[in-house]
């Protein structure tokens, strides 16, 4: 699904821009597009179907509109082309898939953690049935539980749905642990755009733009100024595997000598 | 060490709910302090009492002022705020209006507001934000402001309640440089927070769970236990978590928090 991307405003200039989004990719975006990009992608002239767009803002004053969690899922109902008799099962479902309980329904918001509001958050906007999905700084205001619960529901939207997914991070290591791609804009010119792990081996053209590498995207280089070449991982399970093996390696050509 | 922030037997009656019970907490002078609890442990019930917002009767005592309703103005001057609360507004358009609306109130000449305003810029690199809308700023550089605006009086006390909540990562290893700096300088720091990777220049660090104090210690012996961590919610940053994970392999001997400490331990 291409999206065009193209301002009216002289001064956010981003004419010419055609950004191709597609279908089972997360993509990243790092840059001052806060304002811009959702606006752009949602009110966009050329992608006239904008409700099959849903974008997770940030938490804010008019996150929730109502008091109660299922008054939240009915106030929107009405945007959605489904059977009264089915709408329930698809809260549900839409629940279950974020982590939560069909329990949360009888819940009053101001009772919610910032984590569960911004999971509750999530699951209005896959009740709609999106096709494309934008999330804004996912890992933000999730306890270490429902991180787990982030990374299924972005896994199944990309594997299992076929979803276009478009993460807005300013931190490198979430684009480095979600994303399949990266685009990295500034001034509103995209500066780079490649799969991810060939972004962040840019080092130079990093730094140069004031870009922190991703942590364990770092451990490695280091490792690697010191003849260890471990391969490269976003699991960090994975990486320790990786260093243990150079550690008995070292060990054992230490004990022959 | 001198006692300067005391908060004595605090016990906090809302309508018919009581918190926070015989809550006791002591902070050093000088010193870069961490309270770090999850969601809905408390710190920002307790921000609110250190901020005279939750009125309290002579609980809390700071640099020798208890604080009561005869002495909340004379605390106030003493003490820099910075809350997560989203619907937090700034009063002007532009930036350097904002940061001269403190000092007018402190009663500076024209002259001398613009004269701060270029420091402030300087120390703070935001020379080129000063004529910029702060509703065209970016989430993390209002955060960055806010912190700016709650030092601008000068207080000797610095209270963050997750203030570097939605800053992005450079801006936040920025201002906590800058903030060792004014530390050095006899600045006192209450860091409340549930990010872990803003701890590590803490003197001291609190575990805050159910409106209790569950801990306390040093950074190594608070951050090594990652169970306990885990147990109560946090994301553990990658140094942290890798280091532990090679220690618990005896790879390691200790528990490392930078890249560099973890590099000469590694790879000596």
């Amino acid at each position: 699904m291409e999206i065009k991307l193209h301002s009216k405003k002289e001064k956010n200039n981003l004419k010419n821009m055609n950004i191709n989004f597609k279908p089972g990719v997360i993509t990243g975006i790092y840059g001052d597009f806060f304002k811009t990009i959702p606006d752009m992608i949602i009110k966009n002239n050329s992608f006239s179907n904008y409700k099959k767009i849903s974008y997770i803002e940030r938490l804010n004053k008019d996150t929730f509109l109502t008091e109660k969690v299922s008054d939240e899922f009915y106030l929107i109902k009405k945007d959605i082309n489904v059977k009264e008799e089915e709408y329930l099962d698809k809260i549900i479902s839409s629940l279950k898939m974020v982590g939560l309980k069909k329990s949360y329904l009888k819940r009053k918001i101001n009772t919610l953690s910032k984590s569960e509001k911004r999971l509750l958050d999530f699951a209005l906007k896959l009740v709609t049935s999106p096709d494309i999905i934008i999330i804004d700084e996912p890992f933000l205001y999730l306890n270490n539980e429902y991180i787990f619960s982030l990374k299924k529901i972005l896994f199944d939207l990309k594997e299992k749905y076929s979803k276009t997914v478009i993460i807005l991070s300013n931190d490198s290591n979430t684009l480095y642990e979600l994303t399949d791609e990266v685009i990295i804009m500034k001034d509103n010119i995209i500066l780079i755009r490649d799969t991810t792990s060939r972004t962040f081996r840019e080092f130079e053209f990093l730094e140069k733009n004031e870009i922190l590498l991703p942590d364990m995207v770092m451990f490695m280089r280091r490792a690697l100024n010191h003849d260890e070449k471990l391969t490269e991982t976003k699991d960090r399970d994975t990486l320790i595997k990786e260093v243990l093996k150079y550690a008995k390696e070292t060990n054992c050509e230490t004990q022959s000598d | 060490m001198e006692s300067f922030l005391e908060i004595k037997d605090l016990t906090l009656k809302l309508g018919d709910k009581v918190f926070f019970e015989n809550f006791n907490l002591t902070i050093e002078k000088n010193s870069f302090v961490s309270i770090i609890g999850p969601n809905g442990s408390g710190k920002s019930l307790l921000t609110k009492v250190l901020s005279a917002i939750l009125p309290t009767t002579d609980m809390v005592t700071l640099d020798g002022i208890k604080l009561n309703k005869d002495n909340v103005l004379k605390y106030l001057t003493k003490i820099g705020v910075v809350t997560n609360d989203f619907n937090q507004e700034f009063l002007f358009k532009k930036v350097k209006d904002e940061l001269a609306y403190p000092l007018l109130n402190l009663g500076y000449p024209e002259h001398k507001i613009n004269k701060q305003i270029a420091s402030i810029a300087e120390f703070y690199q935001i020379g080129d934000l000063l004529n910029k809308n702060i509703d065209d700023l970016t989430i993390s550089l209002k955060k960055k402001l806010l912190i700016i605006l709650a030092l601008i009086h000068e207080p000797t006390l610095l209270i963050l309640d997750d203030a570097f909540y939605e800053m992005d990562s450079n801006e936040q290893k920025f201002m906590l440089e800058k903030l060792s700096i004014l530390k050095e300088k006899g600045l006192t720091i209450l860091n409340i927070t549930s990010k872990l990777d803003t701890v590590y220049n803490s003197n001291k660090i609190y575990i805050l769970n159910r409106l209790q104090i569950e801990g306390s210690g040093k950074k190594e012996e608070i951050l090594e236990d990652i169970n306990k961590l885990l147990d109560l919610g946090f994301q553990i940053p990658f140094f942290l978590d890798i280091s532990n994970k090679l220690k618990y392999y005896k790879i390691l001997d200790k528990t490392y928090f930078d890249l560099n400490e973890l590099e000469g331990a590694l790879w000596k």
